[in-house]
Protein backbone atom coordinates (compact mmCIF):
# COMPACT_ATOMS: atom_id res chain seq x y z
CA UNK A 1 0.00 0.00 0.00
CA UNK A 2 2.99 2.32 0.50
CA UNK A 3 4.37 1.66 -2.91
CA UNK A 4 1.01 2.98 -4.35
CA UNK A 5 0.90 6.05 -2.40
CA UNK A 6 4.69 6.57 -3.09
CA UNK A 7 3.49 6.01 -6.80
CA UNK A 8 0.51 8.39 -6.75
CA UNK A 9 3.31 11.21 -5.35
CA UNK A 10 5.97 10.16 -8.24
CA UNK A 11 2.78 10.35 -10.87
CA UNK A 12 2.37 14.08 -9.62
CA UNK A 13 6.14 14.85 -9.42
CA UNK A 14 6.11 14.02 -13.02
CA UNK A 15 3.40 15.44 -14.17
CA UNK A 16 4.33 18.97 -12.40
CA UNK A 17 7.58 18.68 -14.31
CA UNK A 18 6.29 18.12 -17.31
CA UNK A 19 4.56 20.97 -16.85
CA UNK A 20 7.43 23.35 -15.66
CA UNK A 21 6.12 23.61 -11.87
CA UNK A 22 7.88 23.11 -8.74
CA UNK A 23 6.07 20.98 -6.75
CA UNK A 24 6.91 23.34 -3.64
CA UNK A 25 5.27 25.91 -5.21
CA UNK A 26 2.77 24.16 -6.92
CA UNK A 27 1.44 23.19 -3.23
CA UNK A 28 1.62 26.58 -2.29
CA UNK A 29 -1.05 27.73 -5.20
CA UNK A 30 -3.04 24.63 -4.75
CA UNK A 31 -3.32 25.67 -1.00
CA UNK A 32 -3.94 29.21 -1.51
CA UNK A 33 -6.81 28.48 -4.09
CA UNK A 34 -7.83 25.83 -1.88
CA UNK A 35 -8.38 28.55 0.87
CA UNK A 36 -9.22 31.41 -1.02
CA UNK A 37 -12.64 29.31 -2.33
CA UNK A 38 -12.77 28.12 0.49
CA UNK A 39 -13.75 31.48 2.15
CA UNK A 40 -15.06 32.86 -1.52
CA UNK A 41 -17.92 30.04 -0.67
CA UNK A 42 -18.36 30.78 2.83
CA UNK A 43 -18.56 34.75 2.21
CA UNK A 44 -21.15 34.46 -1.02
CA UNK A 45 -22.85 31.31 -1.12
CA UNK A 46 -25.61 30.78 1.10
CA UNK A 47 -26.19 27.96 2.93
CA UNK A 48 -22.53 27.40 2.16
CA UNK A 49 -22.39 24.82 5.16
CA UNK A 50 -24.16 22.64 2.59
CA UNK A 51 -22.52 23.76 -0.39
CA UNK A 52 -19.38 22.79 0.50
CA UNK A 53 -19.36 19.53 2.00
CA UNK A 54 -21.38 18.69 -1.33
CA UNK A 55 -18.48 19.90 -3.60
CA UNK A 56 -15.97 17.84 -1.13
CA UNK A 57 -17.88 14.96 -2.23
CA UNK A 58 -18.61 15.48 -5.87
CA UNK A 59 -14.65 15.48 -5.57
CA UNK A 60 -14.08 11.99 -4.03
CA UNK A 61 -16.92 10.65 -6.19
CA UNK A 62 -14.26 11.16 -9.20
CA UNK A 63 -12.08 8.34 -7.08
CA UNK A 64 -15.28 5.77 -7.70
CA UNK A 65 -14.38 5.78 -11.76
CA UNK A 66 -15.10 2.28 -12.49
CA UNK A 67 -12.26 1.52 -14.98
CA UNK A 68 -9.84 2.80 -12.00
CA UNK A 69 -11.17 0.60 -9.37
CA UNK A 70 -11.30 -2.70 -11.70
CA UNK A 71 -7.62 -2.03 -11.89
CA UNK A 72 -7.04 -1.54 -8.26
CA UNK A 73 -9.23 -4.78 -7.29
CA UNK A 74 -6.72 -6.97 -10.48
CA UNK A 75 -3.61 -5.30 -8.49
CA UNK A 76 -4.87 -5.90 -5.05
CA UNK A 77 -6.30 -8.34 -2.51
CA UNK A 78 -9.98 -6.96 -1.31
CA UNK A 79 -8.29 -6.04 1.99
CA UNK A 80 -5.91 -3.65 0.99
CA UNK A 81 -8.00 -2.65 -1.43
CA UNK A 82 -10.57 -0.92 0.87
CA UNK A 83 -8.01 0.25 3.09
CA UNK A 84 -6.70 2.14 -0.73
CA UNK A 85 -10.36 3.77 -1.24
CA UNK A 86 -10.54 4.41 2.37
CA UNK A 87 -7.34 6.47 3.44
CA UNK A 88 -7.47 8.03 -0.14
CA UNK A 89 -11.32 9.43 0.47
CA UNK A 90 -10.18 10.43 4.25
CA UNK A 91 -7.01 12.31 2.79
CA UNK A 92 -9.38 13.97 0.00
CA UNK A 93 -11.41 15.25 2.75
CA UNK A 94 -9.34 16.30 5.20
CA UNK A 95 -8.71 19.39 4.20
CA UNK A 96 -12.73 20.37 3.77
CA UNK A 97 -13.14 19.04 7.08
CA UNK A 98 -10.27 21.15 8.25
CA UNK A 99 -11.97 24.28 6.96
CA UNK A 100 -15.09 23.00 8.17
CA UNK A 101 -13.69 23.13 11.96
CA UNK A 102 -11.87 26.87 11.55
CA UNK A 103 -15.21 27.67 10.65
CA UNK A 104 -16.74 26.03 13.83
CA UNK A 105 -19.35 23.77 11.68
CA UNK A 106 -18.34 21.07 13.89
CA UNK A 107 -21.06 18.73 13.19
CA UNK A 108 -20.86 19.14 9.36
CA UNK A 109 -16.89 18.29 9.58
CA UNK A 110 -17.53 14.94 11.43
CA UNK A 111 -20.62 14.13 8.90
CA UNK A 112 -17.97 15.12 6.41
CA UNK A 113 -15.43 12.59 7.47
CA UNK A 114 -17.99 9.91 8.23
CA UNK A 115 -19.58 10.33 4.32
CA UNK A 116 -16.69 10.30 2.81
CA UNK A 117 -15.16 7.36 4.68
CA UNK A 118 -18.89 5.56 3.45
CA UNK A 119 -18.22 6.86 0.28
CA UNK A 120 -14.97 4.45 -0.49
CA UNK A 121 -17.49 1.64 -0.39
CA UNK A 122 -19.60 2.62 -3.61
CA UNK A 123 -17.90 3.20 -7.13
CA UNK A 124 -19.20 5.41 -9.91
CA UNK A 125 -22.77 3.91 -11.14
CA UNK A 126 -21.47 2.53 -14.32
CA UNK A 127 -23.31 4.73 -17.11
CA UNK A 128 -23.31 1.62 -19.97
CA UNK A 129 -26.65 1.81 -20.28
CA UNK A 130 -27.37 5.35 -19.76
CA UNK A 131 -26.80 8.17 -22.23
CA UNK A 132 -26.93 11.56 -20.62
CA UNK A 133 -28.72 13.76 -23.55
CA UNK A 134 -27.12 17.15 -24.42
CA UNK A 135 -28.11 19.75 -26.68
CA UNK A 136 -25.00 19.57 -28.81
CA UNK A 137 -24.82 16.72 -30.61
CA UNK A 138 -24.31 18.68 -34.59
CA UNK A 139 -20.52 19.76 -33.23
CA UNK A 140 -18.83 17.15 -31.22
CA UNK A 141 -16.86 16.34 -28.62
CA UNK A 142 -15.80 19.15 -26.59
CA UNK A 143 -19.17 20.11 -24.83
CA UNK A 144 -20.95 16.51 -25.20
CA UNK A 145 -18.39 14.99 -23.55
CA UNK A 146 -17.51 17.88 -20.62
CA UNK A 147 -21.18 18.59 -20.65
CA UNK A 148 -22.00 14.57 -19.47
CA UNK A 149 -18.39 14.44 -17.10
CA UNK A 150 -19.66 17.16 -15.13
CA UNK A 151 -23.36 17.13 -15.22
CA UNK A 152 -23.50 17.46 -11.55
CA UNK A 153 -21.86 20.89 -11.35
CA UNK A 154 -25.26 22.27 -13.73
CA UNK A 155 -27.34 21.02 -11.50
CA UNK A 156 -25.47 22.37 -8.86
CA UNK A 157 -25.52 25.50 -10.82
CA UNK A 158 -29.18 25.42 -11.83
CA UNK A 159 -30.34 24.44 -8.65
CA UNK A 160 -28.41 27.57 -6.89
CA UNK A 161 -30.06 30.27 -9.24
CA UNK A 162 -33.15 28.86 -8.24
CA UNK A 163 -32.42 29.38 -4.61
CA UNK A 164 -30.45 32.73 -5.31
CA UNK A 165 -34.18 34.30 -6.62
CA UNK A 166 -35.65 32.66 -3.82
CA UNK A 167 -33.74 34.71 -1.31
CA UNK A 168 -32.97 37.20 -3.47
CA UNK A 169 -29.48 36.84 -3.46
CA UNK A 170 -28.05 38.12 -6.74
CA UNK A 171 -24.79 37.29 -5.90
CA UNK A 172 -25.59 34.04 -5.62
CA UNK A 173 -26.66 33.52 -9.15
CA UNK A 174 -23.85 35.45 -9.93
CA UNK A 175 -21.91 32.78 -8.32
CA UNK A 176 -23.76 29.71 -10.41
CA UNK A 177 -22.81 31.70 -13.38
CA UNK A 178 -19.15 31.64 -12.73
CA UNK A 179 -19.41 28.06 -12.00
CA UNK A 180 -20.74 27.29 -15.49
CA UNK A 181 -17.79 29.09 -16.88
CA UNK A 182 -15.39 27.62 -14.74
CA UNK A 183 -16.73 24.21 -15.76
CA UNK A 184 -16.88 25.08 -19.74
CA UNK A 185 -13.29 26.33 -19.85
CA UNK A 186 -12.18 23.05 -18.28
CA UNK A 187 -13.76 20.94 -21.62
CA UNK A 188 -10.70 22.37 -23.22
CA UNK A 189 -7.87 21.86 -20.46
CA UNK A 190 -6.81 17.98 -21.85
CA UNK A 191 -5.69 17.96 -25.35
CA UNK A 192 -7.38 15.51 -27.94
CA UNK A 193 -4.94 12.85 -29.84
CA UNK A 194 -3.36 14.41 -33.03
CA UNK A 195 -5.32 12.02 -35.04
CA UNK A 196 -8.88 13.80 -33.93
CA UNK A 197 -7.14 16.99 -34.84
CA UNK A 198 -5.77 15.75 -38.48
CA UNK A 199 -8.96 14.38 -39.66
CA UNK A 200 -10.28 17.71 -40.46
CA UNK A 201 -9.57 18.97 -43.73
CA UNK A 202 -9.80 22.43 -42.77
CA UNK A 203 -7.23 25.71 -42.99
CA UNK A 204 -5.90 26.13 -39.12
CA UNK A 205 -8.01 29.38 -39.57
CA UNK A 206 -10.91 28.03 -40.47
CA UNK A 207 -10.62 24.97 -37.50
CA UNK A 208 -10.02 27.69 -34.63
CA UNK A 209 -12.46 29.98 -36.13
CA UNK A 210 -15.40 27.05 -36.03
CA UNK A 211 -14.24 25.92 -32.41
CA UNK A 212 -14.48 29.58 -31.37
CA UNK A 213 -17.82 29.69 -32.74
CA UNK A 214 -19.33 26.26 -31.40
CA UNK A 215 -17.33 27.39 -28.03
CA UNK A 216 -19.41 30.93 -28.03
CA UNK A 217 -22.27 29.63 -28.52
CA UNK A 218 -22.63 26.58 -26.38
CA UNK A 219 -21.11 28.32 -23.65
CA UNK A 220 -23.95 30.82 -24.25
CA UNK A 221 -26.66 28.42 -24.30
CA UNK A 222 -25.54 26.78 -20.43
CA UNK A 223 -25.39 30.39 -19.14
CA UNK A 224 -28.72 31.65 -20.91
CA UNK A 225 -31.19 29.79 -18.33
CA UNK A 226 -29.49 31.70 -15.64
CA UNK A 227 -29.46 34.77 -17.14
CA UNK A 228 -33.00 35.49 -18.60
CA UNK A 229 -34.10 34.37 -14.77
CA UNK A 230 -31.92 36.84 -12.68
CA UNK A 231 -32.41 39.64 -15.90
CA UNK A 232 -36.23 39.01 -14.74
CA UNK A 233 -35.91 39.17 -11.17
CA UNK A 234 -33.56 42.27 -10.96
CA UNK A 235 -33.65 43.73 -14.82
CA UNK A 236 -31.59 46.81 -13.20
CA UNK A 237 -28.75 44.42 -12.27
CA UNK A 238 -29.20 42.75 -15.84
CA UNK A 239 -26.13 44.87 -17.04
CA UNK A 240 -23.55 43.01 -14.59
CA UNK A 241 -25.05 39.73 -15.99
CA UNK A 242 -24.41 40.79 -19.36
CA UNK A 243 -20.83 42.11 -18.40
CA UNK A 244 -20.09 38.54 -16.49
CA UNK A 245 -21.18 36.35 -19.92
CA UNK A 246 -19.35 38.86 -21.85
CA UNK A 247 -15.77 38.16 -20.16
CA UNK A 248 -16.97 34.85 -18.95
CA UNK A 249 -16.88 33.18 -22.76
CA UNK A 250 -13.98 35.17 -23.58
CA UNK A 251 -12.13 33.39 -20.75
CA UNK A 252 -13.37 29.95 -22.57
CA UNK A 253 -12.48 31.15 -25.66
CA UNK A 254 -8.64 31.95 -23.98
CA UNK A 255 -8.85 28.63 -22.80
CA UNK A 256 -9.70 26.84 -25.81
CA UNK A 257 -7.03 28.81 -27.61
CA UNK A 258 -4.37 28.31 -24.99
CA UNK A 259 -5.05 24.60 -26.12
CA UNK A 260 -4.38 24.62 -29.44
CA UNK A 261 -1.34 27.20 -28.62
CA UNK A 262 0.36 24.76 -26.73
CA UNK A 263 -0.89 21.81 -28.83
CA UNK A 264 0.06 19.06 -28.43
CA UNK A 265 1.38 19.41 -25.34
CA UNK A 266 -1.06 19.39 -21.91
CA UNK A 267 -1.93 21.63 -19.88
CA UNK A 268 1.46 23.93 -19.00
CA UNK A 269 2.15 26.76 -16.52
CA UNK A 270 2.01 29.32 -19.18
CA UNK A 271 -1.55 28.45 -20.17
CA UNK A 272 -2.54 28.21 -16.44
CA UNK A 273 -0.99 31.76 -16.35
CA UNK A 274 -3.25 33.44 -18.83
CA UNK A 275 -6.36 31.51 -17.65
CA UNK A 276 -5.96 32.43 -14.32
CA UNK A 277 -4.54 36.04 -15.52
CA UNK A 278 -7.88 35.87 -17.46
CA UNK A 279 -10.42 34.87 -14.56
CA UNK A 280 -8.72 37.70 -12.24
CA UNK A 281 -8.66 40.50 -14.93
CA UNK A 282 -11.15 39.58 -17.21
CA UNK A 283 -10.91 42.59 -19.97
CA UNK A 284 -7.04 40.87 -20.47
CA UNK A 285 -8.71 38.71 -22.65
CA UNK A 286 -8.91 41.39 -25.51
CA UNK A 287 -5.54 40.88 -25.56
CA UNK A 288 -4.52 37.91 -24.96
CA UNK A 289 -6.94 36.37 -27.11
CA UNK A 290 -5.70 37.29 -30.62
CA UNK A 291 -2.08 36.53 -29.37
CA UNK A 292 -3.38 33.09 -28.56
CA UNK A 293 -5.57 33.32 -31.93
CA UNK A 294 -1.99 33.83 -34.19
CA UNK A 295 0.04 31.40 -32.05
CA UNK A 296 -2.67 28.42 -32.49
CA UNK A 297 -3.07 28.63 -36.18
CA UNK A 298 0.80 28.62 -36.68
CA UNK A 299 1.11 26.08 -34.33
CA UNK A 300 -1.99 23.66 -35.90
CA UNK A 301 -0.18 24.22 -39.68
CA UNK A 302 1.98 21.63 -39.30
CA UNK A 303 -0.96 18.91 -38.58
CA UNK A 304 -3.48 20.51 -40.59
CA UNK A 305 -1.05 21.51 -43.71
CA UNK A 306 -2.59 25.45 -44.70
CA UNK B 1 -1.20 8.24 -57.64
CA UNK B 2 0.76 8.33 -54.82
CA UNK B 3 4.48 8.32 -54.76
CA UNK B 4 6.98 7.56 -52.10
CA UNK B 5 10.50 8.37 -52.77
CA UNK B 6 13.41 7.89 -50.57
CA UNK B 7 11.33 8.24 -47.50
CA UNK B 8 13.23 7.73 -44.63
CA UNK B 9 12.50 7.77 -40.62
CA UNK B 10 14.40 8.19 -37.14
CA UNK B 11 13.36 8.89 -33.60
CA UNK B 12 16.76 10.06 -32.54
CA UNK B 13 19.60 7.88 -33.14
CA UNK B 14 17.25 4.93 -34.42
CA UNK B 15 16.42 4.37 -37.46
CA UNK B 16 12.81 3.16 -38.25
CA UNK B 17 12.67 3.18 -42.09
CA UNK B 18 15.12 3.55 -44.92
CA UNK B 19 15.19 4.48 -48.11
CA UNK B 20 11.55 3.67 -49.10
CA UNK B 21 10.13 3.84 -52.23
CA UNK B 22 6.94 2.87 -53.46
CA UNK B 23 3.79 3.46 -55.82
CA UNK B 24 0.13 3.40 -55.18
CA UNK B 25 -2.24 3.61 -57.89
CA UNK B 26 -5.97 4.36 -58.13
CA UNK B 27 -8.17 1.10 -58.16
CA UNK B 28 -5.48 -0.75 -56.53
CA UNK B 29 -5.30 -2.23 -53.25
CA UNK B 30 -1.61 -2.01 -52.02
CA UNK B 31 -0.78 -4.89 -49.00
CA UNK B 32 2.01 -4.10 -46.51
CA UNK B 33 3.36 -7.17 -44.65
CA UNK B 34 6.14 -7.56 -41.67
CA UNK B 35 6.77 -8.67 -38.32
CA UNK B 36 5.42 -6.37 -35.20
CA UNK B 37 8.39 -3.52 -34.99
CA UNK B 38 9.18 -3.50 -38.90
CA UNK B 39 7.79 0.23 -39.24
CA UNK B 40 4.62 -0.55 -40.80
CA UNK B 41 1.98 1.68 -38.42
CA UNK B 42 5.34 4.52 -38.60
CA UNK B 43 5.28 3.83 -43.00
CA UNK B 44 1.38 4.22 -42.34
CA UNK B 45 2.18 7.87 -40.34
CA UNK B 46 4.09 9.18 -42.39
CA UNK B 47 2.11 8.77 -45.05
CA UNK B 48 -0.81 10.41 -43.65
CA UNK B 49 1.76 13.07 -42.48
CA UNK B 50 1.33 12.33 -38.63
CA UNK B 51 4.91 11.99 -38.51
CA UNK B 52 7.49 14.48 -39.94
CA UNK B 53 10.10 11.84 -42.11
CA UNK B 54 13.10 12.94 -45.24
CA UNK B 55 11.80 11.85 -48.61
CA UNK B 56 9.06 12.80 -50.61
CA UNK B 57 5.72 11.47 -50.55
CA UNK B 58 4.24 12.93 -54.08
CA UNK B 59 0.13 12.92 -54.91
CA UNK B 60 -0.94 14.98 -57.56
CA UNK B 61 -4.35 15.72 -56.68
CA UNK B 62 -4.23 18.21 -54.04
CA UNK B 63 -3.47 17.64 -50.07
CA UNK B 64 -2.97 14.03 -49.39
CA UNK B 65 -4.08 14.00 -46.28
CA UNK B 66 -7.44 15.96 -46.80
CA UNK B 67 -8.84 13.04 -48.94
CA UNK B 68 -7.17 9.93 -46.82
CA UNK B 69 -9.05 7.99 -44.10
CA UNK B 70 -6.78 6.50 -41.75
CA UNK B 71 -7.86 3.07 -39.74
CA UNK B 72 -5.29 3.36 -36.95
CA UNK B 73 -4.50 -0.81 -35.39
CA UNK B 74 -6.11 0.39 -32.07
CA UNK B 75 -8.61 3.42 -32.54
CA UNK B 76 -8.82 5.78 -30.02
CA UNK B 77 -12.61 6.24 -28.71
CA UNK B 78 -13.27 9.50 -26.82
CA UNK B 79 -15.08 8.79 -23.17
CA UNK B 80 -18.58 9.94 -22.78
CA UNK B 81 -19.14 10.17 -26.71
CA UNK B 82 -22.09 7.76 -28.23
CA UNK B 83 -21.20 5.85 -31.18
CA UNK B 84 -23.86 8.27 -33.33
CA UNK B 85 -21.45 11.40 -32.21
CA UNK B 86 -18.06 10.41 -32.98
CA UNK B 87 -19.60 9.46 -36.85
CA UNK B 88 -20.94 13.45 -36.99
CA UNK B 89 -17.36 14.37 -35.77
CA UNK B 90 -15.76 12.44 -38.55
CA UNK B 91 -18.36 13.87 -41.25
CA UNK B 92 -18.10 17.81 -39.49
CA UNK B 93 -14.06 16.95 -40.30
CA UNK B 94 -14.95 16.90 -43.82
CA UNK B 95 -18.40 18.34 -44.36
CA UNK B 96 -20.10 15.77 -44.85
CA UNK B 97 -23.94 15.80 -44.12
CA UNK B 98 -25.65 12.96 -42.92
CA UNK B 99 -29.23 12.98 -42.11
CA UNK B 100 -29.79 9.59 -40.65
CA UNK B 101 -26.86 7.37 -39.41
CA UNK B 102 -29.01 4.39 -38.66
CA UNK B 103 -29.48 3.70 -42.44
CA UNK B 104 -25.57 3.76 -43.04
CA UNK B 105 -24.95 1.46 -40.17
CA UNK B 106 -23.04 -1.15 -42.10
CA UNK B 107 -22.07 -3.28 -39.28
CA UNK B 108 -25.51 -2.89 -37.09
CA UNK B 109 -23.50 -0.88 -33.92
CA UNK B 110 -25.16 0.50 -31.30
CA UNK B 111 -25.16 3.75 -32.22
CA UNK B 112 -26.73 5.49 -29.52
CA UNK B 113 -24.68 3.97 -27.05
CA UNK B 114 -21.37 5.27 -25.64
CA UNK B 115 -18.44 3.94 -27.86
CA UNK B 116 -15.97 3.85 -25.35
CA UNK B 117 -18.12 0.65 -24.01
CA UNK B 118 -17.68 -0.69 -27.25
CA UNK B 119 -15.69 -4.11 -27.65
CA UNK B 120 -12.12 -4.13 -29.74
CA UNK B 121 -13.77 -5.07 -32.94
CA UNK B 122 -16.83 -2.90 -32.37
CA UNK B 123 -14.36 0.21 -31.94
CA UNK B 124 -12.31 -1.23 -35.16
CA UNK B 125 -15.80 -0.95 -37.06
CA UNK B 126 -17.20 2.39 -35.94
CA UNK B 127 -13.50 3.62 -36.88
CA UNK B 128 -13.96 2.01 -40.31
CA UNK B 129 -17.35 3.71 -40.93
CA UNK B 130 -16.30 6.74 -40.22
CA UNK B 131 -13.60 7.18 -42.73
CA UNK B 132 -15.87 5.56 -44.89
CA UNK B 133 -18.37 8.30 -44.48
CA UNK B 134 -15.74 11.09 -45.38
CA UNK B 135 -15.89 9.70 -48.94
CA UNK B 136 -11.75 9.49 -48.89
CA UNK B 137 -9.87 9.25 -52.12
CA UNK B 138 -7.21 7.46 -50.06
CA UNK B 139 -7.58 4.54 -47.24
CA UNK B 140 -4.79 3.88 -45.11
CA UNK B 141 -5.99 0.61 -43.13
CA UNK B 142 -3.75 -0.55 -40.83
CA UNK B 143 -4.64 -4.10 -39.27
CA UNK B 144 -8.71 -3.86 -40.21
CA UNK B 145 -9.15 -7.18 -39.76
CA UNK B 146 -7.83 -7.87 -36.08
CA UNK B 147 -10.11 -8.34 -33.31
CA UNK B 148 -13.47 -8.42 -35.69
CA UNK B 149 -15.58 -11.20 -36.29
CA UNK B 150 -16.16 -13.52 -38.90
CA UNK B 151 -18.98 -11.45 -40.26
CA UNK B 152 -17.87 -8.52 -40.21
CA UNK B 153 -14.46 -9.79 -41.79
CA UNK B 154 -16.47 -10.60 -45.03
CA UNK B 155 -18.24 -7.61 -44.86
CA UNK B 156 -14.86 -5.30 -44.52
CA UNK B 157 -13.37 -7.91 -47.80
CA UNK B 158 -16.52 -6.88 -49.73
CA UNK B 159 -15.46 -3.28 -48.72
CA UNK B 160 -12.38 -3.31 -50.09
CA UNK B 161 -13.19 -4.54 -53.07
CA UNK B 162 -15.96 -1.96 -53.41
CA UNK B 163 -13.20 0.85 -53.04
CA UNK B 164 -10.85 -0.61 -55.72
CA UNK B 165 -14.05 -0.85 -57.70
CA UNK B 166 -14.76 3.15 -56.97
CA UNK B 167 -10.90 3.49 -58.78
CA UNK B 168 -10.19 4.41 -54.98
CA UNK B 169 -6.26 3.76 -53.49
CA UNK B 170 -5.83 1.19 -50.97
CA UNK B 171 -3.11 0.70 -48.53
CA UNK B 172 -3.52 -1.93 -45.49
CA UNK B 173 -1.50 -4.34 -43.66
CA UNK B 174 -2.61 -6.90 -42.22
CA UNK B 175 -1.21 -10.29 -40.77
CA UNK B 176 -3.92 -12.65 -42.20
CA UNK B 177 -2.30 -14.02 -45.78
CA UNK B 178 -5.59 -14.83 -46.62
CA UNK B 179 -7.56 -11.67 -46.28
CA UNK B 180 -4.64 -10.09 -48.52
CA UNK B 181 -4.93 -13.40 -50.98
CA UNK B 182 -8.38 -12.27 -51.81
CA UNK B 183 -7.99 -9.10 -51.95
CA UNK B 184 -4.91 -7.04 -52.32
CA UNK B 185 -3.04 -6.69 -56.15
CA UNK B 186 0.33 -6.19 -54.74
CA UNK B 187 2.29 -6.82 -51.55
CA UNK B 188 5.18 -5.25 -50.16
CA UNK B 189 7.49 -7.00 -47.18
CA UNK B 190 8.84 -4.47 -44.70
CA UNK B 191 11.39 -5.70 -42.89
CA UNK B 192 13.62 -3.95 -40.17
CA UNK B 193 12.31 -0.85 -41.96
CA UNK B 194 13.34 -1.63 -45.54
CA UNK B 195 10.92 -2.98 -48.20
CA UNK B 196 12.85 -6.18 -48.97
CA UNK B 197 10.44 -7.58 -51.58
CA UNK B 198 7.68 -5.93 -53.19
CA UNK B 199 5.20 -8.71 -55.62
CA UNK B 200 2.18 -9.00 -57.62
CA UNK B 201 -0.75 -11.49 -57.26
CA UNK B 202 0.95 -14.50 -58.67
CA UNK B 203 4.12 -14.34 -56.41
CA UNK B 204 2.52 -13.60 -52.50
CA UNK B 205 3.55 -17.21 -51.66
CA UNK B 206 6.82 -16.08 -52.12
CA UNK B 207 6.62 -13.36 -49.57
CA UNK B 208 4.38 -15.84 -47.08
CA UNK B 209 7.07 -18.39 -47.38
CA UNK B 210 10.10 -16.18 -46.63
CA UNK B 211 7.95 -14.64 -43.57
CA UNK B 212 7.47 -18.49 -42.25
CA UNK B 213 10.84 -19.12 -42.82
CA UNK B 214 12.68 -16.28 -41.12
CA UNK B 215 10.14 -15.59 -38.43
CA UNK B 216 8.37 -18.45 -37.75
CA UNK B 217 10.80 -21.86 -37.66
CA UNK B 218 13.80 -20.08 -36.86
CA UNK B 219 11.74 -18.50 -33.46
CA UNK B 220 10.56 -21.50 -32.20
CA UNK B 221 13.66 -23.17 -32.92
CA UNK B 222 15.37 -20.95 -30.27
CA UNK B 223 13.01 -21.99 -27.54
CA UNK B 224 14.54 -25.50 -27.68
CA UNK B 225 11.30 -27.62 -27.20
CA UNK B 226 11.88 -31.14 -26.34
Amino acid sequence: MNFYFALQYKRVKRLLKKSGINHFIALGIVLFLFVAISHFIFEKVIYAQYVYPIISLSLLNILGNVKRNEFLKNCYTVKKYKQIRLLENIVGAIPFVIYLLFKQEYITAILLLVISSLLSLFNKINSFQFVIPTPFYKNPYEFITGFRKTYVLFILSYTLTIISIYVGNFNLGIFALILIVLTCLNFYSKPEPKHLVWIHAQTPKLFINKKIKVAILYSFILILPIILSLSIINIEKAYLLVIFSVFGISTVVVSLLGKYAFYPSEINISQGMLISVSLIFPPITLIIIPILYIRSTQNLTHILHD
Amino acid sequence: MIKINSLNKSYGSKQILSNINLSFNEGEINGIVGENGAGKTTLFKCLASLEQYDGDIIYENGILKNVTGFLTTDPYILSKITGKEYLQLFCNARNVVIDNFDEINIFDLPLNQYADTYSTGMKKKLALTAILLQKNEVFILDEPFNGVDIQSNIVIKEVLLKLKELKKTVIISSHIFSTLNETCDYLHHLKNGRIIKSVAKNDFKSIEDDMKLTSVSYQIDKLNLI
